[in-house]
């Protein structure tokens, strides 16, 4: 990834502490505009942790930066409009339709009270479309399975439009066919600028990232590309050395697929 | 439907449904006023005028309001508490509300009347009681962050609530009538102040709810979403239990403990409509409001000259209600789970 890129998201010795667990020890990290991250490692290294401190959501020791200003210097409205969040396993409340969850995705531009506009339902309806929810945009969610629940809620991150992209697993519950077109949309994103970090427990959808970050403990142990061997090595460290590499070409280039051992 | 246009085809149902709920309401408002000891008497418009106008009317209108506050109280619990069986009084406001009506009638049965409390009086005495258990429990869940805290430190407060209202009733056997009258819930007392006062809390409360329903969509998704989205979600939680404490309050004061209404009103409404809560707020109120105005009906005919208390009628019509409920989502979860396998 080029180094010139801005940086949108960055987190100077970050501790978050869960009562008396020290769920993330001491990150720092930057995350620069374009740029896929996937946030990789064991139950319990505190990845979630790590995602919903940078997102502001939790109170963590350190500084996070957003577009190179400190989170208490954002309203909350600019936040919202700027970083969109993804969590596991959201939605509760069943009677809530397919359009009425991506619309909310509209709430940080809209003022309060007032109706959608005429470009929030653009919007909308282009992050339906997106993830091929349109069509059963009247259903509520409780006719919906998980997968294609999770597909509405990435509509309504989507619905944001914002610069950095925060998912905690996107792709829980999600089919292989969906899970390729994820890859697209998060390609798509990024084309066009935003950045995205996603925690995923594929390790293989993992390798396509632009860089992978390796947690473990609350630390970051590791940060790199997916083709580089320290990645490697850092994963399997993480893994208990369950993981057994594979090399297979993709248009020329070499990538490697991790299976459990 | 147009298939770029956003879909409204459930906006016009919710509607119709709201439509339909407010006629069933003006039915029961008219009926009310017919409904005498002796049954519905059409013919006798001219000679029970003041009957009508006097007792029956804000009895009925009585009945609708307090059924459309706990309905909206209902609501606004299930939506903030994410839990299908959360109600009005979960965080222990009936038996605050009872223990104050206990109180009330200790002082005034043994400590003579020139006391603060007539000018409070009883249904003073169970707003009191329903307000200070709520803000028990807040105080003990230290704030309104922890949900599951919150929930519990209720549970808590209404056990704790309860039992020394059940200790007043034992040490003063000569309260026992009027507490227990209280404790089944009864519409036969709401004269026209207590409407006005119910009406100004319905609007008042409704209106804020509406305001601060964003949030419970929001909060829908869960609460890490609803904060992503930019919304207050700790001032709106706050606002929203005030006006829940509010409406309990409110309605518990002037009818007594009325059962199962804010459990099922909600329910009713969520089985037949789908949208957002701006929309399941309100239709939950007409709901409540169709539901204890029907219950007061029939508590009132079925056995005439005799009335049923209207709180048992809810409660009976409520559990039978509930036990459909489990038996539903029991079956959908066993067909979800061979669905799945």
């Amino acid at each position: 990834m080029s180094h010139s890129l801005p940086t949108v998201l960055s987190a100077s010795h970050v501790s978050v502490m869960h009562g008396q667990h020290l769920a993330v020890n001491d990150v720092s990290l930057t995350l620069q505009s374009g740029e896929w991250v996937a946030l990789t490692g064991p139950n319990g290294a505190g990845k979630s942790s790590l995602l919903k401190a940078l997102a502001g959501l939790v109170p963590a020791q350190g500084q996070v930066c957003l577009m190179g200003k400190a989170w208490s210097a954002w309203s909350r409205q600019a936040r919202a409009q700027t970083l969109a969040w993804l969590g596991q396993s959201e939605a509760s409340q069943d009677e809530l339709t397919v359009y009425d969850v991506a619309m909310l995705g509209r709430l940080p531009h809209q003022s309060w009270l007032a109706s959608p506009s005429s470009q929030d339902h653009a919007v909308v309806e282009v992050a339906l479309k997106t993830v091929q929810a349109w069509d059963w945009r009247a259903r509520s969610l409780g006719q919906l399975s998980g997968g294609e629940r999770q597909r509405v809620l990435l509509a309504r991150a989507l619905a944001v439009q914002a610069k950095v992209y925060l998912m905690d697993e996107p792709l829980a519950g999600v089919d292989v066919p969906h899970q390729a077109d994820w890859l697209e949309w998060v390609k798509c994103l990024t084309e066009q600028g935003a950045a995205v970090v996603s925690v995923l427990h594929e390790l293989n959808l993992s390798l396509k990232a632009d860089q992978v970050w390796v947690m473990s403990d609350g630390r970051m142990v590791h940060a790199g590309s997916p083709l580089a061997t320290d990645t490697r090595q850092a994963m399997s460290k993480v893994f208990q050395n369950r993981l057994q590499w594979h090399e297979w070409q993709d248009e020329g280039q070499t990538r490697w697929m991790a299976l459990p051992k | 439907m147009n298939s770029n246009a956003p879909p409204t085809s459930h906006q016009s149902r919710n509607m119709g449904f709201a439509g339909l709920l407010l006629l069933g309401l003006i039915a029961v408002v008219l009926m009310g006023v017919q409904l005498g000891s002796e049954g519905l008497a059409w013919r006798s418009v001219q000679a029970d005028w003041t009957l009508m106008t006097d007792i029956r009317l804000p009895r009925t209108l009585g009945a609708c309001l307090a059924g459309a506050l706990l309905g909206l109280a209902g609501a606004l619990a299930q939506g903030l508490f994410r839990n299908p069986l959360a109600d009005p009084y979960l965080l222990g406001s009936a038996s605050g509300a009872s223990l104050g009506v206990a109180l009330g009638m200790v002082m005034l049965s043994h400590m003579g009347t020139n006391l603060w409390f007539v000018k409070v009086g009883i249904t003073g005495m169970a707003f009191l009681g329903a307000w200070a258990a709520v803000a028990l429990s807040l105080l003990l869940s230290w704030g309104v962050q922890h949900t599951l805290r919150l929930l519990l430190a209720g549970v808590v407060v209404g056990v704790v609530l309860g039992a020394l209202a059940s200790l007043l009733l034992i040490m003063y056997p000569s309260i026992q009538g009027s507490v227990q009258s209280f404790m089944l819930g009864s519409t036969a007392y709401v004269g026209w102040p207590a409407c006005l006062l119910m009406g100004l809390v319905l609007l008042l409360s409704w209106l804020l709810a509406v305001a601060a329903s964003p949030m419970l969509d929001g909060l829908a998704l869960g609460e890490s979403t609803a904060q992503s989205l930019g919304l207050p979600v700790r001032q709106l939680r706050w606002l929203l239990l005030a006006v829940l404490s509010l409406c309990t309050a409110a309605a518990v004061a002037q009818t007594g403990l009325i059962a199962f209404v804010g459990l099922a009103a909600p329910h009713l409404v969520r089985a037949r409509m789908k949208g957002v809560h701006r929309q399941s707020l309100s239709l939950s109120c007409l709901m409540g409001g169709l539901l204890l105005g029907g219950a007061d009906l029939l508590a009132r005919g079925l056995m005439a000259p005799i009335e049923l208390p209207v709180g048992v009628l809810t409660a009976i019509c409520g559990g039978g209600y509930l036990l459909y409920l489990m038996h539903g989502v029991t079956t959908s979860s066993r067909a979800y789970k061979g669905a799945g396998s």
